[in-house]
């Protein structure tokens, strides 16, 4: 006789298996059911992109985004998750052996017997992973709450009796071949029943193992475990180049207040505490925690639209978006992208909270007071400063800078920004890029007075509608001057022309945008300016974030300290693609910290920490937030906060010199 | 409680430098951002308070050109029912008086408790309209209000005074009070909530609309003359402080010490 394997062998009644086996299934069904609606009842981004097989291969099916930073974390993914997986498809391998056509026979049974065998073994290593990571490793980042806890539980359990029906069934079976089921095998030996006891043992177990697994699918789609439809489809959706960018006529049709794919992220949150481990606002002490905010806005939606299983109940009015999180939490996110970065499965607290800010915002209701006054004066003065716009050359006083002309064609445009252009510290910067531009013969020529704010973290505050209208203005004063090439050297600016002036003011279309530090690299590695080796200094640069995490450039500057003689970099412990945020992002230059240490504190602190003297940036407002801490942390005196541009044009200015 | 919220669109002139024009009779707006007078808003938001507490309606009406209608729109984001845009021409020029006959006729047109307006608007500083509304009206009227509250046919409002004072008057409605800034803290009005009212029909009222002949109104009429405009000389007392930030610091410190400030 071949080896295979009996199905319901020593098992009675098996019609109560099948009808509770369908009043599970019906239930799991109707539970995805409602999942689905309830997606599908937010408003759908347009998407740029096709599938990404590549991601979902490496995010959804190898971890390598739960590996990467904290590889046993990844491999108790990967235990658990295929684990599962294998033990899933084996029952489904087995009904069809059973119902449709029978081929589990023979050699393959072995195999089959022994895939699954080991499936459950990595299943219950996994689980003891995980248990060992929160109580023996004490894995600071994780929180766990009960369901947590049911999750894991559950499935150690199913697999647990899922073996002992094994052992109990090779105890009572004489098998005329030798089962290579080393788990069930190691049961039945040491299980020390007589053969009656054993099929006894067998008849029970095989009940509560089935009972618990058949719980387990009724349970599965009101759980954390609805997360495995969820993140995969929320990574596919990311490879299709989600796109949540509306026009304002679009933003005014919408017939609901949350998005198809903002619904499928708040699902596909395990609540792995990723984000908020590096969330600036979270490392300062501050009430934000990414994490917290994706789960209180997912209980929110799930209230509000019947808990996300009581049928009939689509959309309740009566709770707005602005309240999907309560309180002052959403104004303290700086945008800095780090949450969505470390999100393995594509989750973007950050773009939810703007989503929530820009319901505020619209109800004009809990909009801390600064925010409004900086957006009045963006309204009103086209810059947030409240500044005149007859000052807005002020910074050019004495320079010969060439104004473009209306009507002109091909040219490039200097685009100064708000802060660079009337903060009377940080005008030096554009006054440096100035020097060297002409020192390099690097044509080009600014808006004046037609310069208007490049509005970024107005749209990062959540006010689209005067996003857009700056926008509009700023590219139609692109149009007329006939540029083609943006340099800017503010990061803010930068990003907001490369990305999002794209997306919604379409005429921005293919003008080319870069921040001056690219300009910079290729001037000094073109040989176009040649810099002269001042005194000793040694420099930490901090990665702004709107230039490196969001855009990816992390060499340009690097490259120009790099090639300043006399200039020594060294990197402080957070930097690249994991540096902290100077807590200047989103509007939080006009947001009042918390009580306790500020961001920049920190970041000075780290700065400090490298033994250098002098912090190099390259965008405003980490400029402000540093120079500041330097002072309130202390550091007056020892560390001083220069932008990458001055640095250059000193250089230059000592070989003029000389 | 039927309110009327009288609005004017002035530049803003607290950071800008004016420059007066060679006439010496205005000064140059190219430069000047433009929008609603600060008391104004305060006073538009202290009317929708009211309503969303009592009920009723809010109207806001100005004197203006047509460039005034972004500032009426504005209003109704806010949260007003109503806009009135009186024709701006006939006025031009006009002091207080000439503007308030004009308000006079939009009230005859409604039938309002309560007219606000701000205290002053900050471009001529007058701080007449409403009172001088009032007597045309012959309503009572209270000005630096700095809270408001009904009483069912009365008004209880608080008035600013000198030295950190306070008064608190009872008006016989209807009245017309003039809002001090700082009574409430206006809310936000976004780009999308200003869009949303973007197709109100606002009604533009002529002159004979709001019961006035020319003649009756505009530089000719004027009880007040205005003979130029200057930028005030320097003052002797003023110090020019110069230096680095530190040297800036230590000789304000001086000062204070000197004039015995802090020990």
């Amino acid at each position: 006789m071949q080896p295979f394997r009996e199905v319901f062998w020593n098992i009675g009644y098996h019609y109560i298996f099948y009808s509770l086996a369908g009043l599970a299934t019906a239930i799991f069904l109707y539970g995805i059911g409602r999942r689905w609606r309830l997606w599908r009842s937010g408003w759908s981004e347009k998407r740029g992109g096709s599938f990404d097989w590549g991601l979902v291969l490496r995010r959804v099916f190898l971890n390598a985004s739960i590996l990467k930073g904290d590889p046993l974390g990844g491999i108790t993914h990967l235990s658990i998750m295929w684990g599962f997986i294998i033990l899933f498809l084996g029952t489904a391998l087995s009904t069809i052996d059973h119902w449709i056509i029978s081929y589990l026979r023979g050699d393959l049974y072995l195999a089959y017997a022994f895939v699954l065998d080991m499936a459950g073994v990595a299943l219950m290593a996994g689980i003891a992973l995980a248990y060992l990571r929160r109580y023996v490793f004490k894995r600071e980042r994780m929180v766990t709450v009960v369901r947590d806890h049911v999750v894991l539980i559950l499935l150690f359990f199913i697999a647990l009796t899922g073996f002992m029906v094994e052992g109990f069934r090779l105890r009572a079976q004489t098998l005329s071949w030798h089962e290579p089921s080393p788990v069930g095998q190691w049961i039945a030996s040491v299980s020390g029943l007589s053969i009656p006891g054993a099929r006894l043992a067998h008849t029970l177990t095989w009940w509560v193992h089935s009972l618990s697994s058949l719980f387990f699918i009724a349970y599965f789609p009101f759980s954390k475990f609805i997360h495995v439809f969820a993140a995969p489809v929320n990574v596919t959706l990311e490879g299709m180049g989600f796109n949540p960018f509306l026009t304002l006529e679009e933003r005014e049709a919408l017939k609901s207040d949350f998005s198809f794919r903002e619904l499928i992220m708040l699902d596909a949150c395990t609540q792995c505490n990723r984000c908020t481990v590096v969330c600036p606002s979270s490392i300062a002490g501050e009430p934000l925690k990414p994490r917290a905010v994706i789960d209180e806005a997912g209980r929110f939606v799930r209230r509000k639209n019947g808990f996300g299983w009581l049928p009939g109940r689509a959309g309740d009015a009566s709770l707005p978006k602005a309240r999907a999180v309560e309180g002052d939490p959403v104004w303290f996110c700086t945008t800095c992208s780090h949450c969505y970065r470390e999100c393995p499965v594509a989750i973007s607290p950050m773009d939810v909270i703007r989503e929530i800010r820009t319901a505020r915002v619209e109800g004009g209701e809990d909009v801390p007071v600064k925010v409004q006054e900086m957006l009045e004066s963006v309204y009103k003065f086209k810059n947030p400063w409240q500044g005149a716009k007859g000052k807005r050359m002020d910074w050019a006083t004495g320079l010969d800078v060439p104004l473009l002309k209306e009507g002109g064609a091909d040219s490039r445009c200097f685009y100064v920004g708000c802060t660079f252009a009337y903060d009377s510290r940080l005008q030096e910067v554009p006054r440096a890029a100035v020097a060297v531009f002409k020192a390099a013969g690097y044509g080009f020529g600014v808006l004046g007075k037609d310069e208007v704010c490049c509005s970024e973290f107005v749209r990062g505050v959540g006010e689209d509608g005067l996003f857009t209208e700056l926008a509009a203005q700023n590219v139609d004063a692109f149009e007329r001057y006939g540029v083609t090439e943006i340099v800017t050297p503010c990061p803010h600016g930068f990003h907001t022309f490369s990305n999002e002036y794209r997306r919604m003011a379409p005429p921005m279309g293919s003008r080319a945008v870069r921040h001056v530090s690219q300009v910079l690299e290729e001037l000094i590695s073109s040989g176009a300016v040649t810099l002269a080796r001042g005194g000793e200094r040694t420099v930490t640069y901090h990665d702004p974030c709107f230039l490196g995490r969001r855009n990816g450039v992390y060499d340009a500057p690097r490259n120009v300290l790099r090639s300043i003689p006399g200039v020594r970099l060294v990197e402080m412990k957070r930097s690249r693609e994991r540096s902290l945020c100077c807590g200047g992002g989103g509007g939080r230059m006009w947001i009042e910290a918390g009580e306790g240490e500020k961001i920049a504190e920190v970041r000075v602190r780290e700065a400090a920490a490298t033994g250098a003297g002098t912090i190099v940036t390259a965008c405003p407002f980490c400029f402000t937030n540093l120079d500041d801490a330097v002072k309130t942390a202390g550091f007056e005196g020892k560390i001083v906060v220069k932008d990458l541009t001055e640095l250059v044009a000193e250089s230059l200015e000592r070989r003029s010199a000389g | 409680m039927e309110i009327l919220v009288c609005v004017k669109k002035v530049p803003d002139t607290a950071d800008a430098e004016v420059v007066l024009k060679p006439d010496s009779r205005s000064i140059r707006e190219e430069d000047l951002a433009f929008g609603i007078n600060e008391w104004d808003n305060y006073a538009v938001e202290e009317a929708i308070r009211i309503k969303e507490t009592h009920g009723g309606r809010v109207t806001v009406a100005t004197i203006g050109g047509a460039d005034s209608e972004d500032v009426l729109r504005r209003c109704l984001a806010m949260g007003a029912d109503d806009a009135i845009l009186v024709e701006a021409a006939p006025f031009k020029g006009s002091d207080p008086y000439g503007i308030a006959k004009g308000l006079r006729g939009v009230v005859a047109k409604g039938s309002y408790d309560l007219v606000l307006a701000g205290v002053q608007a900050g471009d001529d500083g007058f701080g007449m309209v409403a009172p001088v509304l009032a007597g045309y009206l012959g309503w009572a009227h209270a000005t630096l209000v700095t809270s408001i509250s009904l009483e069912g046919a009365k008004v209880a409002v608080t008035r600013e005074l000198e030295g950190g004072l306070e008064e608190t008057l009872r008006l016989a409605l209807p009245a017309v009070l003039a809002i001090q800034t700082g009574i409430n803290e206006p809310r936000y009005v976004s780009i999308m909530g200003i869009r949303k009212v973007r197709s109100k029909a606002i009604p533009t009222l002529d002159l004979a609309a709001v019961g006035l002949a020319h003649g009756e109104v505009g530089e000719e009429a004027n009880a007040l003359r205005e003979i130029g405009l200057a930028v005030p000389p320097a003052g002797r007392e003023a110090e020019m402080i110069k230096g680095t930030p530190a040297e800036v610091a230590q000789r304000i410190l001086d000062i204070i010490r000197e004039r015995g400030g802090v020990a």
